[in-house]
């Protein structure tokens, strides 16, 4: 049983790192509502499009052809990557950026994979659901911002852990899922900021510690650059940039013989934060619900063509590759992500009801308020 | 707190923790059964806010 004193501290830090935190949480329950759907709105608004159906086609396009004529779109800029996605087998998407390290795309092309075809231009930096998505991911404040989002997530998994502590202390006296709608108005919502609480805990520590990992993406994969892809790499040290690159296509190829069972998930330009000055890096993932999450590196050396090495990831980059999933709620369907949709709404009513508690009683002191509570709660 | 009254407090977060991870978890390394897991199993907790909230409160035992 905790003492009165314990239980003290802990309101205290559940007091202190919910509301550090809450305007922030908040933002990030707001405009991660319209971010489960992204997919479903991008197609609505017209922002992604559907390939063509092309009954008996069976042709497949040359990722070089492709490569080629993006480049041709964009004569000053360079091919960063080339990606594909299991929904759409039948399209290639190319993006293109200034200089290969450039931090933000300059354009987003998606092509058909059996004619090679032109299809659509995605409008980057532009929308609502961009703008969701900016506020969402680091405030339009680049990776200060994405860090400082990660704390206010520990400050969120802090105040899960101090508000289950005192969650018992609260409800000794009443049966689970008691709402007193006939005390005031600050009980009535006492009562159900513990049900929601308690209720949506276990979804809001993962979406929440999955998010932390997720805002260090950047240094995990820097991380894996300087340590796995510098190894692997090491005799190529030195050597002069590459003026032209080996056939895209050709790599491709190569890396879907390196790893079975896998396909491509996107593939890194030499130049790329993904790749390294002299290589191709194409990502593969599996073909299990598991490891379709999952990614393998093939490097290719861009001079020759050939295979270099192909390494599985550390667990530090597994660990943030399947903390996607479980952050975004995109794996199990459109059942799935409505509700997420709806485990987020009581996430916001958890935090909204938290702030109005904290401002109708916050010069009353917890042990007051236990010892009212109780007394309340025992009356029928 | 007595060992029964921790009981009674803490069975039913207990009971939808343990039902989220499962649901959060069967989705991610099975398919079609594993999908449909956890619509069953994450419905838990919103069915619970459901049908808890608007509830007016049962006399005490």
């Amino acid at each position: 049983m905790l003492s009165a004193t314990a239980i003290r501290r802990w309101y205290w830090v559940h007091k202190w790192t919910s509301l550090v935190s809450t305007l922030f949480l908040l933002m990030l329950c707001i405009t991660g509502l319209p971010l489960i759907f992204y997919h479903e709105i991008d197609h609505a608004t017209g922002y992604s499009i559907e390939p063509p159906e092309l009954p008996g086609v069976t042709s497949r396009a040359n990722l070089d052809d492709i490569v080629a004529a993006a480049q041709a779109r964009r004569p000053d800029d360079v091919v960063t990557f080339v990606f594909r996605d299991p929904d759409e087998p039948e399209a290639w998407f190319v993006s293109l950026a200034e200089t290969p390290s450039s931090p933000e795309s300059s354009a987003f092309y998606m092509y058909d994979a059996r004619t090679g075809d032109f299809l659509h231009e995605y409008p980057l930096n532009q929308g609502f659901m961009n703008f969701m998505f900016r506020l969402h991911y680091d405030m339009f404040t680049g990776l200060p911002g994405t860090l400082f989002l990660g704390l206010m997530g520990l400050l969120l998994a802090a105040s899960l852990v101090s508000g289950t502590v005192v969650y018992g202390p609260f409800m000794r006296k009443l049966p689970f899922g008691s709402v007193r709608h006939e005390r005031s108005s600050r009980i009535k919502w006492l009562d159900l900021h513990n049900l929601l609480g308690i209720a949506t805990l276990m979804w809001l520590m993962v979406v929440g510690v999955t998010g932390v990992i997720n805002t260090l993406a950047i240094p995990i994969l820097g991380l894996w650059q300087q340590t796995e892809v510098t190894s692997m790499t090491a005799k190529y040290k030195g050597q002069p940039p590459l003026k032209e690159f080996s056939s895209p296509d050709q790599a491709v190829a190569t890396a879907r013989a390196t790893v079975p069972d896998a396909d491509l998930s996107f593939m890194a330009f030499p130049g790329t934060d993904f790749a390294t000055p002299h290589h191709y890096i194409a990502f593969m993932h599996g073909s299990t619900p598991l490891t379709s999450k999952l990614l393998t590196p093939v490097l290719i050396d861009a001079k020759s063509g050939e295979m270099i090495d192909s390494r599985s990831m550390p667990w530090y980059v597994k660990a943030l590759l399947v903390s996607q999933p479980l952050h975004f709620g995109d794996y199990g369907g459109m059942v799935l992500k409505i509700l997420w949709a709806l485990l987020d709404i009581l996430a916001i009513v958890v935090l909204g009801s938290g702030v109005y508690l904290w401002v109708k009683k916050r010069n009353v002191p917890v042990e007051a308020r236990l010892g009212m509570l109780a007394t309340e709660g025992a009356t029928p | 707190m007595s060992a029964k009254r921790q009981i009674r407090v803490w069975t039913a977060p207990i009971i939808l923790g343990v039902l989220t991870s499962v649901g959060l978890i069967s989705a991610l390394v099975s398919d079609d059964a594993g999908d449909v897991l956890a619509w069953l199993t994450l419905a838990a907790p919103v069915a619970v806010c459901c049908w808890y909230a608007p509830r007016r409160q049962r006399s005490e035992s």
